[in-house]
């Protein structure tokens, strides 16, 4: 007998359960939206603004904080006055009308012509010489000998105002030091702020100590002595090292040798503000879902840069030195077009045979712009001089429609320059998506590629 | 704490608890869960897609507002499956009971006939059950549903419906008599092409 004779009702019962047990229908985005759009609306959406606010604001003020602690360090501090081991100029006193010679350890300085108003200093191994213009001598005394004499003018007449040139800018090394004048002029008597100097002039350690032999200085070394008065701050770039390796006078041979590297001016970290803007249009990776009952074929796929397939960010934020941190809000565009084959049939009647199986097929065309909040963090490098600036950095991204995350790396080059009183970038942007995002109907799995246009806006270096 | 990635409910007891306490990320992961499996059931008890996401939402919102009268968290499978049949049936009432009172849709395939062709219909897949599903008029549909795929009894679904037991059977046996003329007068099933055969 066969089963269906027994209980065709139960046999029929148990096989159609069976195929039910595993049937599901996906529903909608949007329904899911609405159904979870109740419950979640309010405290979760509260909540979410709320973490999202304190982390922002934590990075953004962490630099701030940072570069608090950073700024005494970036300050020029003054080194601790030794008074037996530095040049008191507090000692120079002016001398009657004569020439004299400044005999150091191995060191002649000659005395120039008398048309040349400008002293040339060489270098040389053992030493240097100095070419001179007939100048008033001085005397310098180290110690508290003749302590709290002012230094007046020596009532030199040179040429030119009697202005003499050392350590000029050379084109060959790139050197910072600009062209230092002497400041003596003929004329009334000048005050030396010789503290600050004595302070600025430090020499520790081993170094060698003024040996001036019969304590009279020219007034070359005179004049070159002076520059470090009127611009007390170049010092800041004698540092302690060079001045160990300098024989005898190690002040005038540091401020004269200008094939000598010099430190280069570190730049000034400052905490700036930026915005920027950012257009991207999104190209994608996809890749086909598990779950879809079927294949897929691309359908309609727009083109590179269409209209279709751009999106923007805007940033906000802070850069400190070469980084940058910032909050993102924006626009992420995704699109998918494609055409689903699904494993199964429909019966049609045809014109041959009574019916045909026909393939369920249907085309799905997404384009979405899913809003995006986040944060960013990048580093710069300016290239070519500082014309150009690199960077490279990531970014956080959280879809508020779908709820999702996403990572990205941001690379991005482009051309610096000032304009309108403030600084500006632009240049192009790559993003990497570092995670997958689900197409609505989540058949396919899409990687972002964002190719994008930067425009920022920045203060000036110093503003 | 995950800050933007969706907490890991372990098991189903610390879910239903999540969602008793109106945790948002709980109603979420709920509602993942049983969303597939449940419109599923929804598409079975409507004629339309339209109308069986009305029922879907109408139920998950009843789920989310009536979770904490869940006593079992082990149960909540079926709850929520009751929860949604419930639903498909007050909504079947609402709508659909009224109209049908004037058309006399059981005078229709009276005719009995032999159940030569039930292992034709036990041989369809979901696709094919549901086009048949869906010819059917709704108190047939749901006495098939309520009968043969959920697996209750004539006296429970007659409790359900709110109607005898005796008009239950009677909707029954007419429906499948139905499903059974409609497999006879239209011959070739897609079964058969895919080779399907019972």
């Amino acid at each position: 007998m066969n089963s269906w004779e027994k209980d065709p009702d139960e046999l029929l019962r148990r096989r159609w359960q069976k195929v039910f047990n595993e049937f599901e229908v996906q529903p909608r985005p949007a329904l899911t939206r609405q159904i979870l759009g109740r419950p979640v609306s309010g405290k979760q959406l509260k909540r979410r603004l709320l973490v999202s606010v304190c982390i922002g604001l934590f990075i953004a003020l962490t630099p701030l904080a940072i570069y608090r602690d950073m700024v005494p360090q970036q300050t020029i501090t003054r080194l601790p006055v030794q008074r037996k081991e530095q040049i008191s100029i507090q000692g120079i006193k002016a001398l009657q009308p004569a020439t004299g010679l400044l005999r150091t350890s191995g060191q002649t300085i000659k005395p120039a012509s008398d048309n040349t108003d400008r002293v040339a200093l060489r270098r040389k191994d053992t030493g240097f010489v100095a070419e001179q213009a007939d100048r008033l001598p001085v005397t310098v005394t180290t110690g508290k000998q003749n302590a709290g004499k002012q230094v007046r003018d020596s009532g030199l007449k040179t040429a030119d105002g009697n202005v003499p040139f050392v350590g000029r800018k050379t084109q060959d090394t790139g050197s910072r030091v600009a062209a230092i004048r002497t400041g003596i002029k003929s004329g009334p008597a000048r005050h030396l702020q010789t503290d600050s100097v004595a302070a600025e002039i430090s020499l520790t350690g081993a170094a060698p100590p003024l040996h001036t032999g019969s304590d009279s200085l020219t007034t070359a070394g005179f004049a070159l002595v002076i520059p470090v008065v009127d611009h007390p701050y170049r010092m800041q770039y004698i540092n302690a090292r060079r001045l160990l390796t300098l024989p005898g006078i190690p002040i005038l041979t540091s401020i004269a040798d200008s094939s000598a590297p010099v430190v280069p001016d570190a730049p000034r970290k400052q905490l700036r503000w930026f915005a920027e803007v950012l257009p991207q249009s999104s190209f994608q990776q996809m890749h086909v879902s598990q779950t879809v009952p079927g294949y897929l074929t691309p359908a309609g796929v727009p083109v590179a840069f269409a209209p279709a397939t751009w999106g923007y960010q805007l940033h906000g934020g802070f850069r400190f030195g070469p980084f940058e941190t910032y909050l993102v809000a924006g626009h992420l565009r995704s699109w998918a077009s494609y055409t689903v084959h699904e494993n199964r049939y429909r019966v049609e009647p045809g014109s041959a045979t009574a019916y045909s199986a026909v393939r369920e097929t249907y085309t799905i065309s997404e384009n979405r712009l899913l809003p995006l909040i986040g944060l960013g963090i990048n580093q710069d490098k300016l290239l070519f001089k500082g014309r150009y600036q690199a960077g490279f950095g990531g970014q956080l991204l959280y879809l508020t429609a779908s709820s999702r995350t996403l990572a990205d790396l941001r690379a991005k080059a482009g051309r610096v320059f000032c304009k309108w009183n403030y600084s500006w970038f632009t240049g192009l942007s790559v993003d990497y998506g570092l995670n997958h995002l689900m197409s609505e109907h989540k058949h396919l799995a899409i990687r972002p590629l964002l190719v994008g246009v930067v425009l920022r806006i920045q203060p000036k270096p110093g503003q | 704490m995950a800050l933007f990635g969706r907490k890991s409910y372990r098991t189903l007891t610390e879910l239903v608890a999540g969602c008793q306490q109106r945790q948002p990320r709980a109603q979420r992961a709920l509602y993942e869960r049983y969303q597939g499996r449940m419109l599923g059931v929804c598409v079975r008890y409507a004629r339309t897609l339209a109308e069986a996401e009305d029922i879907f939402q109408e139920a998950f919102l009843k789920v989310f507002d009536h979770i904490h009268e869940l006593t079992k968290p082990e149960s909540a499978d079926s709850w929520v499956k009751s929860v949604i049949v419930r639903t498909a049936i007050n909504y079947y009432n609402r709508t659909t009971r009224t109209e049908e009172q004037y058309t006399g849709y059981e005078s229709l395939s009276d005719t009995p006939v032999s159940d030569d062709h039930l292992p034709v219909l036990a041989g369809y897949d979901h696709e094919a059950i549901l086009a048949l599903l869906a010819r059917l008029t709704d108190d047939y549909r749901m006495v098939i549903n309520l009968y043969l795929i959920e697996g209750y009894t004539h006296a429970e679904i007659a409790a359900l419906l709110k109607i005898p037991e005796a008009t239950v059977r009677s909707r029954y046996s007419r429906a499948r008599q139905w499903l059974v003329n409609y497999i006879n007068q239209h011959g070739i099933q897609r079964h058969e092409f895919l080779g399907e055969g019972s």
